[in-house]
């Protein structure tokens, strides 16, 4: 513990030890003890605290309507979510979009065999294995519990 | 812990006494109108103490606090439990009010309003001396930043940590230090130009 270290803490915290970081208290009250100048803050410090203490504490009261307040209508999170959808929502368009464009089937049907497995199957020169655009749309991004949750 | 009732089935007095503000929020948070009223009553009085001393001003303070509460039951479906209690978030709420307050008023009390300050002491010598310091700290107050002396009233009035006082005013507990550091500094300075002017 160094002097000016000492000198902060009681300038930030004031006298009382118990408000002190707990790491520092011990190392700086036995500096307090060889030290006049960290002795001679505490004192000074000690004062000013009751004197804060007391500015701090003066109670005050005032009659708040309270009634008036629960008469309000109060905010639902639902339009949160609403915008949370959207933005899913619109994202998923995006990606769709992106997604699919590329391969429709007048596009490039020679990519009806590149794979049965994925999700660019759904666009393939037979047409549409998944029935509409819709129905592909759904089938890949049909939402998660959680993203279903969110929305 | 027992579990509360259904929110929507009213509690009695008695259970809404005991009950933590934590679960009067979470009954607020679903529109709960009777546990409202007790947890703004619990809330209110250090609420306005703290708005009172960071705005220096009571009528200021008793609008922040209803402003406050306002905002405690119409935005309550923002609160969320992680991020910290109903009483930081509630003065948060009520700290930040303060200081936009102040950004808009720029209130700056002189100094000198100190001397205007008339003792009503009974005891004309003891208390007229505590009557003048303390209208010393007061007019020193007023010249001091409101985040300062919201961080003055949080650790000296109501015990607050520097990690609690660092919520509420969005800092961090070292930034807190320094705030309360330079805050006393300065009032000592204030203290001691008005007694030697």
């Amino acid at each position: 513990m160094t002097r000016d270290r000492a000198l902060e803490i009681i300038a930030a915290y004031g006298a009382d030890v118990a408000r002190w970081p707990a790491t520092e208290a011990a190392a700086l009250l036995a500096l307090a003890d060889g030290d006049a100048r960290v002795a001679s803050a505490l004192a000074d410090a000690r004062q000013f605290d009751a004197l804060l203490a007391d500015w701090a504490a003066t109670s005050v009261s005032a009659e708040i309507d309270l009634a008036a307040i629960t008469r309000l209508p109060a905010e639902t999170p639902v339009p949160a979510r609403r915008w949370l959808a959207g933005g899913f929502l619109a994202a998923a368009i995006a990606a769709g979009i992106a997604f699919l464009a590329p391969v429709t089937p007048a596009a490039d049907p020679g990519l009806a065999t590149v794979s049965t497995q994925t999700a660019v199957q759904l666009a393939t020169a037979e047409g549409d294995a998944f029935g509409s655009d819709a129905d592909a749309f759904a089938t890949v991004f049909t939402p998660t519990v959680d993203e279903d949750d969110l929305i | 812990m027992r579990p509360l009732p259904h929110p929507l089935l009213p509690l009695p007095p008695a259970v809404i006494a005991r009950t933590p503000l934590a679960l009067l929020m979470a009954r607020v948070v679903d529109g709960d109108a009777a546990a409202f009223d007790p947890l703004a009553r619990a809330l209110q009085a250090p609420g306005l103490r703290l708005a009172d001393r960071t705005l220096n001003d009571r009528a200021g303070a008793e609008d922040v606090v209803q402003v406050a509460l306002t905002r405690m039951w119409t935005m309550a479906a923002r609160y969320d439990p992680a991020r910290g209690s109903v009483e930081g978030w509630f003065r948060r709420i009520v700290v930040n009010l303060c200081l936009d307050r102040r950004r808009s008023l720029k209130l700056v009390a002189p100094l000198s309003e100190a001397d205007n300050v008339a003792s009503s002491a009974p005891d004309p010598f003891e208390q007229a001396v505590a009557n003048d310091r303390r209208a010393r700290l007061d007019g020193a107050m007023a010249a001091l930043a409101p985040r300062q002396r919201a961080a003055l009233a949080m650790f000296h009035g109501d015990g607050l940590s520097m990690a609690e006082i660092a919520d509420a005013l969005e800092t961090t507990p070292k930034a807190v230090e320094g705030l309360l550091g330079r805050a006393r500094i300065e009032l000592r300075k204030l203290i001691e130009m008005d007694s030697n002017s």
